[in-house]
């Protein structure tokens, strides 16, 4: 049977099961709802895949299904169907999304299994999955902006699930959520203006439509610029780069299976997806091209910068994932479309991986983040040390891992685009490396640092979180077999994608990439390698020698060191420049300009309304008289004006 | 040739049959205990009447007894919707009629030969028979008005109606004597055309014309002609005053529709300023007064002036859609303002007694059901989107800006606007005030409640797909 076309209706039946009969089934009875919901959307992604992949080796025609749910919008000139549209790229998407989602369910199971509010937290995991199969499978810009909301909303509501705790001393949980929803909210509005300029210009929001019509009759040059920017845009806050990338770090106050599923491994991807399902209309303007590209390489060495100094273990990870997709935007920008949505698949594996080990560690550690209290948990957790080892390499990049091979395409792309970007790819590289091997040591080597009525509860996590972990450990060593360079094998994934980037042939300079040869290949890779194993070396020499003399953690007086510790104060300075004058402004609306100008007025004429009344009231006295007096004063006064219409 | 075709009034003849069986047979049948008797030959015959209303929709125009009387898709629409509202009132008035003890078979045979006035003038085309229609809608009403004869309150009610009544139908004798000595004819359709001159460039005509509207003015409590109409709404029993604000009021708007879209239709430009001054004064001294009620029926009945001015607007704006769009409007006015006073009805408890509007305050909390359908209707009296109110006023404003009376219909928005006031004020108490002093408990009875199902799902549906019946009103709204 195929599960495919239902592939919308499990999540949401798991969603209103959940929340009709959630707190009666337990923890474990609503978990298993959700993630069997899950478990059957991932098998319909697979059948789909088997579907595809079989079209994709027929080789004719487009390799595509389109399962038409019900025609959705009709207005006037514009319609818009609720289709889904399975190809290569959203095959891919809804597998990993599925696949990961799957695994961070079962995990989840275990992780809330304290929690009172379980059942409301896996109604939001597959509203999530609703709304991200939603992105992903739409076959126009507005349903995908439907799924774009709708994992914003998810992502709002997941980060401030625990709405009544303090994220920080000056933060609340609720206020976490709010800050990503609004820093969200101003890429949504420039998304929102590229669709109504893709609307007013190629008259549809359908992607076939609008890339065919882009292709051969392209708008002008500005409006083109501007559709890519304003994507762009879009892409930048919900994927947490340049200069949006604010909102992420703060999504860690949500339960760590969400910062997993929707902050590290499949929604913040959305903003790649986005470009890449565009990538027509990006081919067409190479200089927003290279604006995606260089907001991408800035965001991942700016965020892996200040990784480097964060002493929250997710925070950490949080600001390596805004590294890790401004690796996919570099991707995306280097015209390697494929590559980035190749790192996407990988990152995925080893980010979900790495969070969940961090969720692990911090549910052994009795909801302890700071890694300057912790320290030698390998041997107390071995199974969680040893996946999230594997994770580190992956990420850092070590050959052989999926992170590696990935990477390594993003930057030989780079390389033979623009050396400058490939050049800030390098150092990323190795301060990836760097950061993820000082949060290794610091939170699994060394002595132990943890406050001694935490270490008294201190064990391994129940099967039902380690399954999980072993899971997307294997996955995190072989992911990168999908994708070989060219002078180790086959790129099975690129070989799959092609037929969606097929359109890029027919456009002047998008051409067949040419490959680099055997030898810069080689070169490209070694380098990198280099550049991973320095970063291993300076943490080991820095932090895990230094080890636990005083001093590691102090103050440093260090002014780079310590404008990286807070973050480059971007948080302040947009303070300053916009929260604040903001701010100001709606005070000034509400106590001079609404309280008031608008309330007297209103008020005022109110009053006038009711003393009108009171007037009138006054002929309403109830005596018989009057009333026939008036009635004949009223005709009176009709007759009087026909004489005087007549005479 | 002179047509006696019987079966025009059909409707009309089964209801008086009813009626007069109750009268027969009631006394002896009482003796035997056989209670419901009377109730269920009055709801026989109204079902009967809606039956055969419903059966003549699409039947070819006809005209009976020498053209006294006419069938055309306006009649029958106005006796379907008549035999609705006698339906609702006697379902209404049931649980009123036991609650308060009141002797019940002279109740419902008043009832029902009001209803048969009502439909007779609907479907009169002269107007001698529309005067015996309006008569005989109106006698059975004054009784009705003070049915409970033992309280002062309904006594001066009736009194009051009666006199101003008798006042307004005499006017409107007038006015048809003065026609009748200009044109030698009643005929609402050729009063005009058959004396070869322009319609009322004869002062006595045009006396008589405005005596007649007057006197129907009266009926639909056109300002300045509407000041019984607070005192008697307040005074009379619940489901009389929902038979007089939505019946009366139909009856007399659908012949001032006819006499003005037919006979004199092309006098249009000396009535039309007329008209228009009428409307806002109607408008605006009902939303006005109505803002400083406390009480819920005298705010009822200053809303109803309102609605009367709001269909004064869609005569000005004319043509078949305008027309439409009033026949729309006087089907949505009729459907929440019998809701409303339903659950006045039911909530007034025994002896009536709490019509304040504060003793709605925390309604939600006692009886959330009540609570929500009378904010339906409220709502769509007030005429916010989603109900038939909104729909309503949209067709008539469309249509008299259509029309080209701009000025009209910004006077009438910003009515609306005031408007909105009021009837939130009994929402916000409802739902944000608590209770205030000892309320009994309110009981719904099934028929009752039943209604009030039907008349929020049908506020909410024309409200949201008010096109069939709109479409199906324009084919009443070609009016000969």
């Amino acid at each position: 049977m195929d599960l495919y076309p239902l592939i919308l209706a499990f999540p949401l039946i798991g969603l209103l099961i959940n929340a009709v009969l959630g707190r009666r089934l337990g923890v474990r009875g609503s978990g298993a709802v959700a993630s069997v919901a899950v478990l059957l959307s991932f098998v319909g992604a697979i059948q789909a895949f088997i579907k595809v992949r079989h079209l994709v080796a027929l080789g004719d025609g487009e390799a595509r299904l389109v399962v038409r749910l019900w025609e959705w919008i009709h207005v006037g000139g514009f319609s818009a169907d609720l289709s889904l549209l399975f190809d290569p790229l959203s095959v891919v998407m809804i597998l990993v999304v599925t696949g990961v989602g799957f695994l961070i369910h079962v995990y989840s199971i275990g992780y809330m299994s304290h929690d009172r509010d379980y059942a409301r937290f896996f109604v939001y995991l597959n509203l999530f999955m609703l709304a991200m199969l939603l992105l992903v499978l739409g076959d126009n810009y507005l349903v995908l902006f439907v799924g774009w909301e709708g994992v914003g909303l998810c992502s709002y509501l997941l980060i401030g699930f625990w709405y009544d705790r303090m994220f920080t001393t000056k933060m609340s949980n609720a206020a976490a959520g709010k800050k990503a929803f609004i820093v969200n909210r101003v890429g949504d509005f420039g998304f929102l203006l590229a669709l109504f300029l893709i609307f007013t210009n190629f008259h549809s929001l359908n992607f076939d439509t609008v890339f065919a019509a882009a292709a051969h009759h392209p708008a002008a040059t500005g409006v083109m610029t501007a559709i890519g920017l304003l994507l762009l845009l879009g892409a930048t806050g919900k994927s947490a780069q340049l200069p949006l990338f604010v909102w992420l770090p703060d999504a860690m106050a949500g339960p760590t299976p969400v910062s997993a599923l929707i902050h590290a491994a499949t929604m913040v991807t959305a903003g790649v997806y986005m470009v890449a399902r565009s990538h027509i209309l990006y081919a067409l303007t190479p200089d927003v091209l290279t604006v995606v590209a260089w907001v991408g390489g800035l965001t991942a060495i700016f965020a892996a910068t200040i990784a480097c100094t964060q002493n929250d273990i997710k925070k950490v990870l949080a600001y390596s994932t805004v590294s890790q997709l401004g690796y996919m935007f570099l991707g995306l920008g280097c015209a390697a479309f494929g590559g980035g949505v190749f790192h996407v698949v990988t990152h995925a594996f080893f980010k979900a991986l790495l969070f969940l080990g961090a969720g692990s560690v911090i549910h052994a550690m009795s909801d302890e983040q700071d890694i300057r209290r912790m320290g030698g948990l390998r041997h107390k957790l071995p199974l969680t040390f040893a996946t999230f080892l594997i994770a580190t390499l992956a990420i850092a990049g070590l050959p052989g891992f999926s992170g590696f091979f990935s990477k390594d395409e993003i930057l030989a792309a780079a390389f033979s685009r623009q050396p400058a970007l490939w050049g800030l790819g390098v150092v990323t590289a190795g301060l990836t490396s760097f950061y993820m091997f000082r949060l290794m040591f610091l939170t699994f080597f060394g002595k132990s640092r943890v406050e001694p009525e935490r270490a008294a509860k201190l064990k391994e996590s129940p099967p039902v979180m380690t399954v999980p972990l072993l899971i997307l450990a294997l996955l995190s060593i072989v992911g990168g077999l999908i994708g070989l360079p060219p002078v180790l094998g086959r790129h099975l994934l690129g070989g799959f994608l092609a037929p969606v980037f097929e359109g890029l042939h027919h456009i002047e300079g998008f051409g067949h990439a040419e490959h680099l040869s055997a030898s810069k290949e080689w070169l490209l890779m070694g380098i990198s390698t280099v550049a991973a194993l320095g970063g291993f070396l300076l943490a080991w020499t820095r932090v895990h020698k230094v080890g636990d003399k005083e001093g590691l953690f102090a103050k440093s007086r260090n002014g780079f060191y310590r404008l990286l510790e807070d973050k480059y104060r971007v948080d302040e300075v947009y303070d300053l420049l916009i929260v604040r004058p903001l701010s100001k402004l709606a005070r000034f609306c509400w106590r001079v300009v609404d309280e008031l100008v608008i309330d007297l007025a209103v008020n005022f004429s109110g009053l006038g309304v009711r003393l009108g009344g009171e007037l009138m009231r006054l002929f309403q006295n109830g005596r018989i008289q009057s009333y026939a007096f008036f009635m004949v004063l009223g005709l009176v006064m009709l007759l009087i004006r026909v004489l005087v219409q007549q005479g | 040739m002179t047509n006696w075709n019987v079966s025009l009034l059909a409707p009309e003849i089964v209801l008086s049959v009813c009626a007069l069986l109750i009268m027969l047979l009631d006394p002896p049948l009482r003796r035997k205990r056989l209670a419901g008797f009377s109730e269920s030959v009055a709801l026989v015959g109204f079902l009967g009447a809606l039956f055969l209303g419903l059966m003549r929709i699409g039947l070819p125009v006809d005209s009976s007894f020498g053209g006294f009387l006419i069938a055309d898709a306006l009649s029958t629409y106005l006796h379907i919707l008549f035999a609705v509202i006698g339906l609702s009132v006697l379902i209404m008035s049931i649980p009123w009629l036991r609650r308060d003890g009141v002797r019940q078979t002279e109740f419902l045979v008043l009832l029902i030969f009001a209803v048969i006035g009502m439909m007779i003038m609907s479907c009169s085309a002269e107007m001698v028979t529309m005067f015996i229609g309006l008569e005989l809608l109106s006698l059975p009403l004054y009784v009705l008005a003070g049915y409970l004869r033992n309280r002062e309150r309904t006594i001066e009610a009736s009194l009051k109606y009666f006199l101003l009544g008798a006042f307004a139908s005499a006017l409107l004798l007038m006015g048809i004597a003065l026609q009748w000595g200009t044109y030698g004819t009643l005929h609402l359709s050729s009063v005009a055309p058959g004396s070869g001159a322009a319609p009322l460039s004869l002062p006595l005509a045009a006396a008589g014309f405005w005596l007649v509207v007057v006197g129907l003015g009266f009926k639909v409590s056109a300002v300045p002609f509407h000041f019984w109409t607070a005192d008697v709404y307040e005074g009379s029993p619940t489901p009389v005053t929902a038979l007089m604000s939505t019946g009366t009021k139909a009856a007399a708007m659908a012949v001032l529709l006819r006499l003005m879209s037919a006979g004199f239709a092309p006098a249009a430009i000396e009535w039309m300023p007329v008209l228009w001054w009428l409307a806002v004064l109607t408008m605006s001294v009902g939303n006005l007064m109505a803002l400083v009620q406390a009480n819920i029926k005298r705010m009822l009945a200053f809303s109803g002036i309102a609605h009367a001015g709001y269909l004064l607007l869609a005569i000005c704006a004319g043509g078949t859609a305008g027309n439409a769009a009033l026949l729309f409007y006087l089907a949505g006015y009729t459907v929440m303002n019998l809701g409303a006073f339903a659950i006045v009805g039911l909530l007034e408890g025994k002896g009536e007694r709490f019509q304040s509007i504060y003793d709605y305050s925390g309604l939600a909390k006692r009886n959330p059901w009540l609570a929500a359908m009378m904010t339906i209707f409220l709502l769509s009296l007030a005429g916010i989107p989603a109900t038939v109110g909104f729909m309503g006023k949209f067709f008539i404003f469309t249509e008299t800006l259509k029309a080209g009376h701009i000025g009209l219909v910004v006077i009438a928005l910003l009515n609306s606007l005031v408007s909105v006031y009021y009837y939130l004020r009994v929402i916000y108490l409802m739902y944000m005030k608590d209770e205030w002093g000892e309320k009994p408990v309110c009981r719904v009875p099934a028929s009752v409640g039943i209604l009030l199902a039907f008349t929020t799902l049908v506020t909410l549906w024309l409200g949201v797909a008010p096109n069939r019946l709109l479409d199906a009103l324009m084919a009443a709204a070609r009016i000969f």
